[in-house]
């Protein structure tokens, strides 16, 4: 079984063919991030007229680059949502308009469970797993159960932590996106320790998230320092100090989502990192010892496959194809989806929870 | 030369099968949104009505603009997949001609014709033809208290103007129209007719053209999108 997987729901144009044995035979990903860069985040409108400028280009390059053709294809798979309406929907009717003239099936498949299986095409993980989902636009913890079936454990209350991460380099005034450059100034720090902050949410029960203070406490620590502009030296230590509590809180509300998972499945004894801000490797490192002191195996797609891309939405269409779950030619592409539908919503965190 | 045909810029949705400039089916939907859950099935129903399977479509033809931001995406995204699994060509036609071309000889006789599109802001799209449909000039996104101003400057006094499309009605209600402007009472029952048939129109187009736009879409505006005003600003 192949399929191609099509995703374009925030700012990166994505096109990959993946096989039911997990081969990637081809994965190709256009980022934008160039043209949202001068306005500090992602303008939905600029996004939109880029995948439309784009996608049937990828297309044919993932197709050639697997070495086939769309006679070659069992099924085609694009994001359905949650995301930005406008790319969405570029995605979503090119992958309608190639099954109906292939007579191929339609896979509209929710973006979130393309992060959530990503684990089971590149470690073959079994389910029930417990799911970490760490990104731009989302913060979650769920228990997997199977294809369509999830169990939210915990959620963010406000921001999602790319989003975090996206502010305090802001703060720090090192550019967007945040997590990675974030990531590179921390490991110049000489000195986390001078720049305390807090960890919301630590120690207390259940296993929400919440990041809106810590990123008010960054505020207030670069803005308590001379005028004169931050030095070098300080920028990495207080991206050292921000990215520390960033994991001490990841590991806290984990443990506590490792205990309710137990209790509910105690046959599941494995630990799922994804979603772009899974790239870290501070907080992989953070939540693979976690999981090491809690004898849980731990997972963490290779970098390549944390971010957003098409091979994750074209292995969970190959999912939902061997399972029979076909969508029809009318189906509405959706910028909401949550993952679990009957966890309750949190106020603060809209779209994100 | 059979051309699928499709409209989604508008507040509808239309899909059309011609041969030649024979219209073996057409469908037309009024709908401001949901564009896009009911495109293919319209597609496959104009198709089976047409009695063609989509391999005997040897042409493609979508409209490509001005027209409104989700909508246009819906028909172009679906035209390029369409061609991209064919491998038949994609023709683009802008929405002023797939309005201009509905009209009859008779229609636009001895009349230069203003194409209006709603732009769903304050603006209007606009573009000028000479009566045979040639372009008068290039199109436009204006106020609607200033395309007049814009349409006139260097065109000849009185020349009669009819004015079409699903923008006249905004254009007329500004309440400023010189004396040689027509929006024939007509003008709201010729454009609906012409919505109605803007799929037909942009086949047939299709079906004409030796080689037609590229099939990218036509904006008439920049992205909205505000540059920060200064940088270290906190978030």
């Amino acid at each position: 079984m192949i399929v191609l997987g099509i995703e374009t729901s925030c700012d990166e144009t994505a096109a990959a063919v993946v096989t039911d044995s997990r081969e990637i035979l081809a994965n190709v990903v256009l980022s934008q991030v160039a043209e949202h860069r001068p306005y500090g985040g992602v303008v939905p409108e600029i996004a939109a007229r880029a995948h439309l400028e784009h996608l049937d280009r990828l297309i044919a390059q993932a197709l050639a680059e697997a070495g086939l053709t769309f006679g070659g294809l069992d099924g085609i798979a694009a994001t359905g949502g949650p995301g930005l309406i406008g790319g969405v929907i570029v995605g979503v009717m090119m992958a309608k308009a190639i099954a109906y003239a292939r007579g191929l099936p339609f896979l509209a498949v929710n973006h979130l469970e393309g992060h959530a299986l990503t684990a089971r095409l590149t470690d073959d993980a079994a389910f029930p797993y417990l799911l970490l989902l760490v990104s731009g636009g989302h913060c979650q913890l769920l228990a997997v159960e199977g294809v369509g079936r999830y169990r939210r454990l915990g959620t963010t209350i406000d921001d999602a932590v790319g989003e975090a991460f996206d502010k305090a380099a802001k703060l720090l005034g090192l550019g967007y996106p945040g997590g990675p450059l974030v990531e590179r100034a921390a490991l110049a720090a000489s000195d986390p320790g001078r720049f305390p902050l807090p960890r919301p949410m630590l120690g207390r029960p259940g296993c929400d998230f919440s990041f809106s203070g810590l990123k008010t406490a960054l505020r207030q620590r670069v803005a308590a320092l001379p005028e004169a502009g931050l030095a070098a030296g300080e920028v990495a230590d207080l991206a050292a100090a921000f990215q520390e509590a960033v994991a001490d809180v990841l590991a806290d509300r984990c443990r506590h989502a490792i205990a309710a998972f137990r209790a509910a499945h105690p046959k599941g004894t494995t630990l799922v990192v994804a979603g772009g801000v899974a790239a870290n490797r501070a907080l992989r490192a953070r939540l693979a010892a976690l999981a090491a002191a809690e004898g849980f195996a731990f997972v963490a797609p290779p970098l390549a496959l944390c971010g957003d891309n098409a091979a994750m939405i074209a292995w969970a269409g190959i999912e939902r194809l061997g399972l029979g779950l076909i969508d029809d030619f009318s189906f509405a592409p959706r910028p909401r989806w949550p993952l679990d539908p009957t966890a309750r919503a949190a106020p603060g965190a809209g779209v994100k929870a | 030369m059979n051309v699928l045909g499709l409209d989604t810029a508008t507040a509808a949705c239309s899909v059309a099968v011609a041969s030649g400039m024979r219209i073996l089916a057409h469908r037309f939907e009024a709908m401001a949104r949901g564009q896009a859950e009911r495109l293919l099935p319209m597609i496959d129903a104009t198709l089976a009505a047409a009695g063609l399977p989509l391999d005997r479509i040897d042409r493609f033809a979508v409209t490509v603009g001005p027209g409104a931001f989700t909508g246009l995406r819906i028909g172009l995204a679906t035209a390029r997949g369409l061609a991209l699994a064919t491998g038949r060509p994609l023709i683009g036609v802008t929405s002023f001609e797939a309005v201009v071309h509905g009209l009859t000889a008779e229609q636009r006789r001895r009349r230069r014709v203003l194409a209006v599109i709603e732009s769903r802001r304050a603006d209007l799209f606009c573009q000028l033809f000479e009566p045979d449909l040639v372009p008068a000039g290039e199109p436009f996104a204006a106020l609607p208290a200033a395309v007049f101003a814009q349409v006139l400057a260097g065109s000849p006094p009185f020349a009669p103007l009819l004015v079409v499309g699903d923008g006249a009605a905004r254009l007329q209600a500004q309440g400023e129209s010189p004396p040689e402007a027509v929006f024939a009472a007509d003008a709201s029952a010729e454009s609906a007719a012409v919505a109605e048939s803007a799929a037909v129109v942009v086949a047939r187009l299709g079906a004409a053209r030796q080689h037609g736009l590229p099939a990218r879409p036509l904006y008439l505006r920049a992205p909205d999108a505000e540059l920060p005003a200064s940088r270290g600003t906190p978030p």
